[in-house]
């Protein structure tokens, strides 16, 4: 482990924190708001280049792999922070706290870094440090407005709620260790567990739970549809984005590569949970009034089907069809993480202009302004999953039903065809939304207009478009 | 490579996209103008697949038309979609329909003032889906077109539907988005057990050698199958089409039962029988399950709606109800599983997507010149007095549509009764087969029943103000109503291309 491997393989880690050092100080002398968007957007920028940096694990040293997994989750993760701060940048462009958006902008490099761990891991241990370095400036960022009740209120429930997971989750980890004397995956792997079933279960059990805190299976949803109706929407944002990026980097770590060898004791429970979150939470999501809500509920109906990776992937055999499997779970991801983002762009906007995210302020958007209009019907449409309008979201649908015919057990299938009848039930309220902006405006109100907001949004657009499309230029087939 | 043809089908296939896009872009800038723009792109497509037919299948072969496989992309080295586009004797009638259909729903869109630009692009961009549903020779993209025509159906029943659009709306797009769903299913099953492809003639050629079981195949057949018959639609799956006839606006209905339809029959014999035909399935034990569960839908679609219908008081739902218990005359003939039942069912399609449009458009007609715009049979009494065009056409329609012969509906209905009693479910099954034929008894009396009410019965005081139809109210109906005749006095004109498709596939 010589210095200039370690450099060269923390190096997105050390541009991070020395974004952090020079917007902490922008804060002192500086403060711009301009100054501290830049610095963002270009440390960002470059910390996506230096996650390129290196490739492989480091001589002598076992606890990190920086391979295709870090890079496909590190890399997804930073952009979507990218178009988070463009959101931040307008959310708090006119409030009291504007002058110190250093402050948010610096929990979110420091929650990125710890993305930047968890994605690297091959040991439990930098694995759980960096899922808590990732999640606990959430709760900061959250409670940032911290003068408006809602915020208090969500960032309070995040902050409890968050706490018990992680406590789960690590209960889980110290069972895991007990049982197969061990923190690092390999030799995790590699134990083999006979008469300690038991503790296996119930170590499966504790980590099944904490892991579906964070994502937000049904029934430990209830935090989200909360923290979506209280905390700034740029903040959810980056929740709905980065962050649960990470925590699917997380449980894919710790389920697909620390123990897939207990993947009997696992596959039930997150089968169960996985069906229920795509009936019950798209069920849930159709008699919501208030679209932040919509918006929760349609989060972990897409949670659900995103968790199917885990069945998916225990269920094949073969090491290629595994990789298929988890493509199919990152590609869905992967459009989730754009089209959710464009769609709370568009709410932001309107809640920006008009108040708050009442279903009515969205009557005839369409006619206010096209382009927005535009891109949250192109974005509803994608969640829905039909094809070509809604650009990549039916893409990475279909590959989650293929690869679970593929897997061909009675659990994947009947799992695929509830994945169906859920995306069925979401018609509905995405269906409202659309149908509530295509209709005659009820009053002469304007959208606020914002550049910045329009050149994301488009870009947002363009990207999902690409993304269906350019399928020979980007290569798929050599994601994982 | 590329020929001048496939040239040709890519453009059919995407200038009305084009147009649509630069439609939605530009269309502000020439409101009131983008009316005139679709009719042209509509009748330059007309042109263009008149002329397609004319250097490619005057001589009657329905061979397929088409270009090499283009690579799309790929997963994991699998996963393969690629890009092909055709035509052969199965879907050139239906192109050619397409083309009829629209051209006859863009000139009587002409009404529509609301939105203008939008309706428009949205008409475009359905275009261009019916199309490539109708063209495209992989499962994949297939897929992505028939689901593309989801979207402006929906925004046209939502924007510019009746009273109850919402609820329409709603119900057509989440029971038709469901039942295609189960369709992927099925075209991932197909794909998981071809050879990593979605191609349908390299499927199509794998499983005439892969093997696969009979019981496989089943299972296949009707995951598709209920995607297909949902659209299609038959009992028990039908009653979204009720609701989104009579409350969409009249093109809207006319494209819905002309072509929307059509999509599921064109679906149905392309994945489920053309893909499989290579296989000796259909003559299998397992088969006949299939060929018997069509055969009782389509007896039980035949019969139960042409009930419903003969109580139905709104005009337009009583033709909806007729369009089901029309549908089911194409099951039956691919129940039959013989030559003449595949061209029967191909000629219903287009013998229906003429016929019931132009009776869509006449509700519509009588909908906009009475007093409280109502379409309740009762109340609009004597159409031939007030306007004496539209009641001469309606009463023309509905004989065509009851099945009278030298007209298009009798040939395809004769066609699929005599290929039902030469298959070999004919013994077995005949009181089946014979309910199928008594339920045309049946439409033959709500047709008489409605004319007799609505064309001769008593004037009403809804029908005062009415004024002799405008040129592009009637001129529609006129280009429908002639191919009805056409295609019941010639049949051969189009029914060359399917014998020789048929003939080839058998």
């Amino acid at each position: 482990m010589t210095f200039e491997n370690t450099l060269s393989a923390f190096l997105p880690v050390y541009i991070l924190v020395g974004g952090i050092i020079l917007l902490l100080l922008s804060d002192i002398f500086v403060k711009k708001r301009g100054v501290s968007f830049g610095l963002t957007v270009v440390t960002l920028f470059s910390t996506i280049l230096g996650v390129y940096a290196y490739d492989g694990v480091l001589p002598g040293d076992s606890n990190f792999l920086f391979g295709v997994f870090y890079r496909n989750f590190a890399t997804l993760m930073l952009i979507g922070s990218i178009f988070v701060a463009f959101l931040i940048y307008y959310e708090f462009a006119d409030d009291w706290f504007s002058w110190d958006l250093g402050v948010v902008y610096t929990l979110m490099l420091l929650s990125n870094a710890g993305g930047l761990l968890v994605a690297s891991a091959q040991n439990l241990i930098p694995l759980y440090i960096g899922f808590e370095l990732m999640a606990i400036p959430n709760y900061g960022m959250v409670a940032y407005k911290s003068k408006e009740r809602g915020a208090s209120e969500a960032a309070m429930k995040i902050f409890l709620l968050g706490a018990l997971a992680t406590s789960l989750t690590l209960f889980g980890i110290s069972l895991l260790y007990g049982v197969t004397g061990s923190l690092a995956f390999n030799t995790v792997i590699a134990s083999i567990i006979s008469d300690t079933s038991a503790l296996k279960l119930l170590a499966s059990v504790l980590l099944i739970s904490g892991v579906s805190f964070k994502l937000g299976l049904i029934p430990f949803h209830w935090w989200i549809s909360d923290v979506y109706s209280g905390a700034p929407i740029s903040i959810v944002s980056f929740m709905a984005a980065s962050t649960k990026v990470i925590g699917f980097a997380f449980a894919f770590q710790l389920f697909l590569n620390a123990v897939p060898s207990w993947s009997d004791s696992w596959v039930v429970g997150f089968g169960f949970l996985t069906g229920i979150t795509m009936i019950i939470g798209n069920a849930l999501g159709s008699i919501q009034k208030r679209v932040m809500r919509i918006m929760a509920y349609s989060s972990i109906a897409q949670a659900g089907y995103i968790a199917m990776t885990f069945i998916n992937y225990a269920q094949v055999s073969d090491a290629d069809l595994k990789k298929g499997a988890l493509a199919a779970g990152y590609i869905q991801l992967l459009a989730v993480v754009l089209l959710k983002i464009s769609a709370l762009a568009v709410v932001l906007m309107v809640v920006k202009s008009f108040g708050d995210d009442k279903l009515t302020n969205f009557t005839g958007l369409f006619k206010k302004n096209v382009v927005v209009a535009s891109a949250f019907t192109f974005a509803l449409f994608g969640l829905m999953g039909i094809p070509f309008i809604g650009g990549a979201g039916f893409l990475g649908k279909a590959l989650l039903i293929s690869a679970a015919i593929e897997a061909g057990t009675t659990m994947s299938i009947t799992l695929a065809f509830l994945l169906i009848i859920g995306s069925a039930i979401s018609i509905y309220y995405y269906g409202i939304l659309i149908y509530t902006m295509y209709k005659e405006p009820e009053d002469e109100k304007q959208l606020m207009p914002s550049s910045i907001m329009i050149f994301v949004l488009v870009l947002l657009v363009v990207s999902n478009i690409a993304l269906m499309l350019l399928g020979e230029i980007i290569p798929f087939y050599k994601l994982f | 490579m590329y020929s001048a043809e496939i040239t040709l089908l890519q453009t059919i296939l995407y200038l009305p996209l084009v147009v649509s896009i630069l439609i939605f872009l530009f269309g502000k800038m020439f409101s009131g103008k983008t009316k005139w723009v679709a009719t042209f792109v509509v009748v330059i497509e007309f042109i263009l697949t008149l002329y397609l037919w004319i250097i490619q299948f005057l001589d009657g072969n329905g061979q397929m038309m088409t270009n090499d496989p283009i690579t799309w992309f790929s997963v994991q080295g699998k996963f393969l979609v690629t890009y092909q586009v055709g035509v052969d004797g199965l879907s050139m009638p239906l192109l050619f329909l397409s083309m009829i259909v629209f051209l006859a729903s863009v000139l009587s869109s002409f009404y529509i003032k609301d939105r203008e630009e939008l309706y428009y692009g949205l008409f475009l961009m359905l275009m261009t889906g019916l199309i490539g549903t109708f063209v495209s020779l992989d499962l994949f993209v297939f897929y992505i077109f028939w689901e593309v025509t989801l979207v402006p159906m929906f925004f046209i029943i939502a924007i510019w539907g009746g009273p109850n659009k919402y609820y329409a709306s709603f119900k057509f797009f989440i029971y038709t988005h469901l039942a295609s769903l189960v369709m992927l299913i099925g075209i991932f099953y197909m794909y998981i057990n071809g050879d990593g492809s979605f191609n349908m003639i390299t499927l199509r050629d794998y499983f005439a050698t892969s093997g696969i079981s009979n019981g496989l195949i089943m299972l296949i057949f009707f995951l598709v199958f209920i995607g297909f018959v949902t659209k299609f639609p038959q009992v028990p799956v039908h009653t979204w089409l009720p609701d989104a006839h009579v409350q969409a606006p009249s093109p809207g209905s006319a494209i819905l039962a002309g072509l929307l339809l059509k999509m599921g029959g064109y679906g149905l014999i392309r994945i489920g029988f053309w893909i499989f035909m290579k296989t000796n399935f259909f003559t299998s034990e397992e088969g006949k399950i299939v060929r018997v569960t069509l055969l009782v839908i389509a007896v039980i679609s035949m019969f139960y709606p042409a009930l419903i219908a003969l109580k139905q008081q709104d005009l337009k739902r009583m033709i909806a109800y007729s369009s089901i218990s029309h549908m089911g005359v194409v099951l039956i003939g691919l129940a039959a599983f013989n030559e003449t039942g595949f061209i029967a069912a191909i000629f219903m399609m287009v013998a229906h997507g003429v016929i019931s449009p132009a009776l869509f458009l006449l509700a519509g007609i009588i909908e906009h010149n009475t007093k409280n715009h109502t379409r309740i049979i009762d109340k609009i009494g004597g159409l031939a007095e007030k306007m004496p065009f539209a009641g001469a056409l309606f009463v023309f329609m509905g004989f065509a549509s009851a099945g009278l012969p030298l007209l298009a509906g009798f040939v395809a209905e004769f066609l699929a009764f005599s290929s039902i009693f030469a298959s070999d479910l004919f013994p077995a099954y005949q009181g089946l087969i014979y309910v199928g034929v008594l339920s045309i008894i049946i439409t033959a009396s709500y047709y008489l029943w409605a004319m007799m009410r609505v064309v001769f019965g008593s004037s009403g005081e809804e029908l005062e103000n009415a004024k002799p139809a405008k040129w592009w109210e009637i001129v529609p109906i006129y280009i429908l109503a002639f191919f009805t005749l056409l295609f019941g006095v010639v049949p051969g004109l189009i029914e060359k291309v399917m014998d020789s498709w048929a003939k080839a596939i058998f």
